[in-house]
């Protein structure tokens, strides 16, 4: 049997993106489920990873900022998740047009399309947040929008507080993957190499611009 | 509440930490330091060597080298980056020429064993000026989307009206604390 560079010491790696747009709750989010309460977090403007251990797994989560001009950057963040989490703001009833389509652009991206995704419906604890059904059926259509081989669950969550919902959420998500663990690291690995050699390609074309410049 | 959240929160925080400030030259670096330092941010001119500055923020002694630029001397910058804890990088978003030269300086940054998983600030300077790229642009042509191995964060700014530095450095405390 061989092993990726993933499975190293038979703990299997899972990288997760953690989406959503700004002021969702993923950071906060992550912070809860990575066992570091914080009610104040600060917009994220760039990527931060957080890698937990869970004993069995070594799980990565990918927080990467939703602020409007950034989310053009998430894609570059896809081809090497295994899955992802999807937070929607659960109260923030003017953007759930805007949630719904950037969800949409997700979830159908060559490299997306088809993963296990969590919906995290956060924000619970405010009056007017909606309920797992409104966000599922009327807001992001779920089903309509993801193909029917994705594996999919939703939950609602208030990220500013203890809440057990979340790690059941990433528990749920973790099992997912690893009972798809063979197919999802074939496709990652594929995706991750066929990007390298294009990344490679493009630079050597830079640096040989860029001496041709200095000449 | 495990015993393990606990010992977590225990963990003592460092009280020092080490930044590094690099760039081309004319990025701004300089101009950073010293308005961080409410210094008078007029006249000046190319670092030939180094500058060295102790900050303080939110608790933290944040010890700040400020490194020259110019392409003569950019090979010394490796004699700086042992024990780093938090690497700025700094742009002249408004010199579009040089953004790819920069971008092909911190691709080789990003490379340093000695830099390895050190937390990553860009600040893309300079905001003041007509013409300046926006941080989303920069982030692009810098290929930060390709950084996975540690943490980065890129703030716009300006150090001549102090736009956006604190902010920077805000995050870079906090990339710190949560090392
Ligand atoms: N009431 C309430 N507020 C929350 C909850 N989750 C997050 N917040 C608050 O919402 C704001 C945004 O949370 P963040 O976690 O920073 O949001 P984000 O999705 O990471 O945003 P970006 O980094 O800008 O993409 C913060 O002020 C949080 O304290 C929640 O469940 N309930
Ligand atoms: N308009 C504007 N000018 C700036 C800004 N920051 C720096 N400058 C100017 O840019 C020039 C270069 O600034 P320095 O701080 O000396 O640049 P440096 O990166 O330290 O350059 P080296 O020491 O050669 O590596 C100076 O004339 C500064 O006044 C800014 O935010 N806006
Ligand atoms: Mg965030
Ligand atoms: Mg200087």
């Amino acid at each position: 049997v061989s092993h990726s560079p993933q499975e190293v010491g038979e703990r299997r790696g899972i990288t997760i993106a953690v989406l959503g747009l700004d002021n969702a709750g993923k950071t906060a989010l992550i912070s809860l489920v990575s066992g570091e309460l914080n009610p104040n977090t600060t917009p994220t403007v760039g990527f931060d990873p957080t890698t937990c251990d869970t004993g069995s797994h070594i799980v990565r989560l990918h927080d990467l900022g939703g602020g409007g001009n950034f989310r053009g950057i998430w894609q570059h963040y896809f081809h090497d998740c295994h899955a992802f989490i999807y937070v929607i703001d659960g109260a923030d009833r003017n953007r759930f047009a805007e949630s719904a389509q950037c969800f949409k652009d997700i979830a159908s991206h060559e490299y997306m399309k088809g993963k296990p995704v969590l919906v995290i419906v956060n924000k619970k604890d405010l009056p007017s947040a909606a309920s797992i059904d409104e966000v599922s059926n009327s807001v992001l259509k779920i089903s309509e929008t993801l193909p029917s081989s994705a594996e999919r669950k939703v939950i609602a969550t208030c990220a500013i507080r203890m809440d057990e919902v979340a790690e059941s959420g990433i528990e749920w998500m973790i099992k997912t993957v690893d009972a798809q663990y063979q197919s999802l690291e074939a496709r990652v690995a594929g995706d991750m190499k066929r990007i390298k050699e294009e990344k490679e390609e493009k630079r050597k074309a830079r640096l040989a611009a860029l001496a041709a410049a200095d000449n | 509440m495990g015993l393990l959240d606990f010992l977590l929160r225990l963990k003592p925080t460092p009280k020092e930490a080490r930044i590094v400030i690099l760039g081309l030259d004319n990025a701004g670096k300089t101009c950073i330091l010293k308005k961080l330092s409410d210094e008078d941010v007029k006249n000046l001119v190319p670092t030939q060597g180094f500058n060295i500055k102790s900050i303080e923020q939110q608790g933290f002694k944040l010890n700040v080298w400020d490194i020259g630029g110019q392409r003569a001397i950019r090979p010394y910058w490796r004699n700086y980056f042992d024990d780093t804890d938090v690497l700025i990088y700094v742009i002249d978003s408004a010199d579009t020429k040089r953004i790819e030269e920069a971008s092909v300086e911190l691709e080789q940054l990003l490379e340093e064993d000695k830099l390895a998983g050190v937390p990553l600030l860009v600040f893309a300077n300079k905001q003041d000026l007509i013409g300046a790229s926006g941080p989303k642009e920069i982030a692009e042509i810098l290929h930060l989307s390709a950084v996975r191995d540690r943490t980065w964060h890129i703030q716009a700014c300006s150090a001549k009206n102090g736009d956006g530095l604190n902010e920077g450095m805000q995050w870079a405390t906090k990339s710190i604390k949560s090392k």
